[in-house]
């Protein structure tokens, strides 16, 4: 009787745990689209471009934005690829993919008004093939 | 010590020369050991730990690089067992959290029931650990926070369950996966809880270190120290040397591995030439290592489809199922069981070939060993930091950064160019402890053409060694599968 009333309460706190999340920051309503060249992406080095743009579609200029990648399993430093505006709403940086897997790419952008933005956007596996310098 | 056999003979012991270092002697760290408390002193913070990584793995995010359930248990803690294991003992089992509510629960709900006689060997726990690998694969464990949070949460209820039940340790005896890695693993460590002075034991009438006395509790794995021989089974959890009332208990430097050479009865095991399910237990852990590993590794896709094209599925499980069994059952059976044959063939030497293959087994200890601690060491040192930005987004994300913003480019302990160094000294440390300990066991059987009874098994060793080699010489990829995400 004891030891079923003790797994009880185990089995509840857990469950309980499990429906509890941290609270996250409202994120800002900014379309975000990440393009990585070359394609097929492979090992190697890559151009990263991300384009903002608002509810209205207009372009997001001035933002201070970062592509950090990442890969499904733990135990790896992330790869930051700082950018540049090349154009209105569109964020050009150089990137290395050093390790064949699965990669998540996370889109961390300070807005002109202060406010920041993080978005997730998983790329699938990277193969094992370099790319040829032309 | 045998004199039949014709190559060096590891001493067993240091009779007539230095003692041997006794950790319990040493100032400072032998203080503290023997202390009572000492094994709650090392458990409780691993507990406030195991909790923090339950709690982020169920409310944090669910990228694993960014979580303390994933980050901990997957990088620095597979890697840090491993190395304490090499340097010490069984240090993991010493410290482990899931005893802790279970003790709790024991001054409440005492337990007094007998682990069943049937159930009293390794079989259960080989199905435990084969079944903890191939969910390892199947739902990507490394990946995903959330169940290695529940994977935490089953370990500790399972402790409480079954030791609440039962009586002694039979939950780290006979269930523990994880416990069962480490008893394996132990074999080869450079130290073990042993007796100080054998004349002492002889002389001892109460036998508290097994029976216990009104201050302390003996053996709940039920090794009695007079005849307790090696590792296996020991969780150095000390209630034997809390309990001696002589001190004549103390954890004491050894060859590792020498335990391996002698066959003698052993206190709670018997004789390891008749425990198949203990030399089962060595050989998934051997296999399991090449398997885990060779999961890492570009091969595995071609594998996996090749295999969904002949079976004609489009699910990995069915797929998983057979790699396991073919590598974890049938390929094992194969190699050990057709190298036992070969064996007895050329050396023209009689006896079953189960209890040869049996013998044999235990050979593959070093190797097997080596091998995992070249794969969980890849990972430890490659991702050593990582554990440093996981704890400062924990506190960012509570709006406490006491520890700064998390620096997430943290990584590698060493550079990429120390890793194929590393992997491969341990993968060859072990193989030559492989080779050395089943020529040990040849000789040790009879000295007439013992030659020729090793040559099979020091064969097998070194394919096993190369394909190790040939695996760990491969990028390792940080996962994926042709089944799609």
């Amino acid at each position: 009787m004891r030891i079923r009333l003790v797994i009880s309460v185990m089995g509840a706190c857990a469950l309980l745990v499990t429906g509890c999340s941290r609270a996250s920051e409202q994120q800002p309503s900014v379309g975000v689209e990440l393009h990585v060249t070359p394609e097929p992406l492979a090992l190697g080095p890559a151009t990263v471009v991300v384009t903002l743009r608002d509810e209205a579609s207009r372009p997001v200029v001035g933002a201070n934005v970062v592509v950090e990648g990442t890969m499904s399993h733990a135990g790896m430093g992330s790869v930051n690829a700082p950018t540049r505006e090349v154009a209105p709403g569109r964020y050009e940086g150089a990137f290395e993919f050093n390790m064949s897997g699965d990669w998540v790419m996370i889109v961390h952008a300070t807005l002109p008004d202060g406010e920041r933005l993080e978005r997730q956007i998983p790329l699938g596996t990277i193969a094992l093939r370099h790319v040829e310098e032309t | 010590m045998s004199r039949r056999s014709d190559i060096p003979i590891i001493a067993l012991s240091t009779a007539g020369s230095r003692a041997p270092v006794d950790l319990l002697d040493l100032p400072l760290i032998g203080r503290l050991l023997r202390w009572r408390h000492a094994r709650a002193a090392l458990q409780l913070p691993v507990l406030l730990l195991a909790l923090l990584m339950i709690w982020d793995g169920f409310t944090g995010s669910q990228l694993a690089p960014k979580n303390l359930a994933t980050v901990l248990t997957w990088v620095q803690y597979r890697g840090l067992l491993l190395l304490a294991l090499l340097a010490c003992g069984n240090v993991f089992c010493m410290a482990c959290p899931f005893m802790l509510p279970r003790n709790l629960a024991r001054r409440a709900l005492r337990p007094t029931r007998s682990w069943p006689r049937w159930l009293r060997n390794k079989w259960l726990a080989i199905g435990l650990l084969g079944l903890f690998l191939f969910g390892y694969e199947l739902l990507d464990l490394w990946a995903s926070p959330f169940w290695t949070a529940w994977l935490i949460v089953g370990y500790f209820a399972a402790a409480l369950v079954i030791d609440s039940l039962f009586s002694g340790a039979s939950f780290c005896k006979y269930v523990c996966p994880l416990g069962q890695f480490n008893f394996v693993s132990s074999l080869v460590s450079p130290f073990e809880v042993g007796v100080r002075s054998p004349q002492t034991c002889a002389d001892c009438r109460t036998k508290d270190c097994i029976a216990g006395n009104v201050n302390q509790r003996g053996c709940e794995l039920w090794l009695f120290q007079q005849r307790k021989v090696g590792n296996m089974d020991c969780t150095f959890c000390l209630d034997c040397v809390h309990a001696c009332p002589h001190d004549n208990v103390g954890i004491i430097a050894r060859v590792p591995g020498a335990e391996l050479l002698t066959d003698a009865r052993r206190s709670g095991i018997g004789r390891l030439e008749q425990r198949p399910d203990i030399a089962a237990l060595i050989a998934l852990i051997t296999f399991g290592a090449l398997l885990n590993a060779f999961g890492m590794v570009s091969p595995i896709y071609a594998l996996e489809a090749w295999l969904a094209q002949v079976l004609g599925v489009r699910s990995e499980t069915p797929v998983l199922s057979l790699i396991f069994v073919v590598g974890l059952a049938l390929e094992p059976a194969l190699l050990l069981g057709g190298t036992a044959w070969l064996s007895r063939q050329v050396s023209g030497r009689r006896g079953p070939l189960l209890r040869v293959a049996t013998r044999y087994a235990y050979a593959l200890v070093p190797l097997g060993v080596g091998i995992w601690a070249a794969h969980y060491g890849f990972h430890f040192l490659t991702g050593f930091w990582t554990f440093v930005p996981t704890l400062q987004n924990l506190f960012a994300d509570y709006s406490w950064p006491i520890l700064g913003q998390p620096r997430w480019e943290l990584g590698p302990l060493l550079s990429a160019q120390w890793l194929t160094p590393v992997e491969t000294g341990l993968i060859g440390l072990g193989w030559m402890g492989s080779l050395l300990l089943a020529g040990q066991i040849a000789s040790a059987d009879g000295r007439r053409r013992w030659v020729a009874a090793w040559l099979p098994w020091a064969a097998l060793a070194t394919l096993l060694a190369l394909l190790a080699l040939w695996i760990m010489s491969m990028p390792m990829e940080m996962r994926g599968t042709v089944f799609g995400a």
